[in-house]
């Protein structure tokens, strides 16, 4: 069982950069990338309400489960 | 004022003058347990206990300031500092055999292996407990 991050499809279908999500998320490119590449352990709700507003989108749309 | 790098020196300080010690126990070491020996049997034996035990402190002694040195370089809650625990704990728990063995020659050595037994349990729940500070520390530096 896998938790797929699809934050690069959001991402490109709102035509929006990391850089730009991640300033405006208010946190690091870093970690963000860590999110993106499927590294992180866990997200906080903090992090994912923002992450939805940015991206006017459900947390259906960026998390995937997968067998 | 007093604070953790200092604290960390004392280690690394005691941890040497230990060494110088235990360096100067192999010279006088012959001399002392001729005196505790009748035979030359128990001699030879005693000896030789003796020196296997040097050789293994002498490894703890190394690992433990392997331990100390990253520390100091505040690496503290990385896997192979429980891996460097785990490796000191075997250290004792030979030595808490081999004075076992020992200890019937010389009645002496079995509160020797009672202490290197007991070091190296308190050592192993150490090194459990800094294996799950480890992995607590490693999943919150990925929570986003």
């Amino acid at each position: 069982m896998k938790i797929i991050v699809n934050l690069d499809v959001m991402l490109a279908k709102r035509k929006m950069s990391s850089g730009a999500l991640a300033e405006q998320i208010g946190i690091t490119q870093a970690n963000l990338s860590i999110l993106k590449t499927g590294k992180a352990k866990a997200i906080r709700f903090s992090t994912l309400e923002k992450i939805c507003e940015a991206l006017q989108c459900q947390p259906g749309d960026i998390l995937k489960y997968e067998k | 004022m007093w604070n953790a790098r200092k604290s960390v020196i004392l280690s690394i300080v005691l941890l040497y003058t230990c060494a110088a010690v235990l360096l100067a126990s192999c010279f006088f070491a012959p001399f002392v347990i001729q005196r505790l020996t009748r035979t030359d049997g128990s001699y030879t034996f005693g000896l030789l206990i003796f020196y296997i035990c040097v050789g293994i402190a002498f490894i703890a002694i190394t690992l433990l300031h392997r331990l100390l040195h990253n520390i100091r370089c505040e690496q503290v809650f990385i896997p192979q500092n429980s891996r460097l625990l785990r490796y000191i704990s075997w250290c004792c728990f030979v030595v808490c055999i081999l004075t076992f063995a020992g200890g019937f020659a010389f009645y002496s050595l079995f509160l020797v292996c009672a202490a290197a037994g007991f070091m190296g349990m308190i050592l192993r729940v150490v090194k459990n407990i800094l294996s799950t500070a480890t992995a607590l520390k490693t999943e919150n530096e990925l929570t986003i």
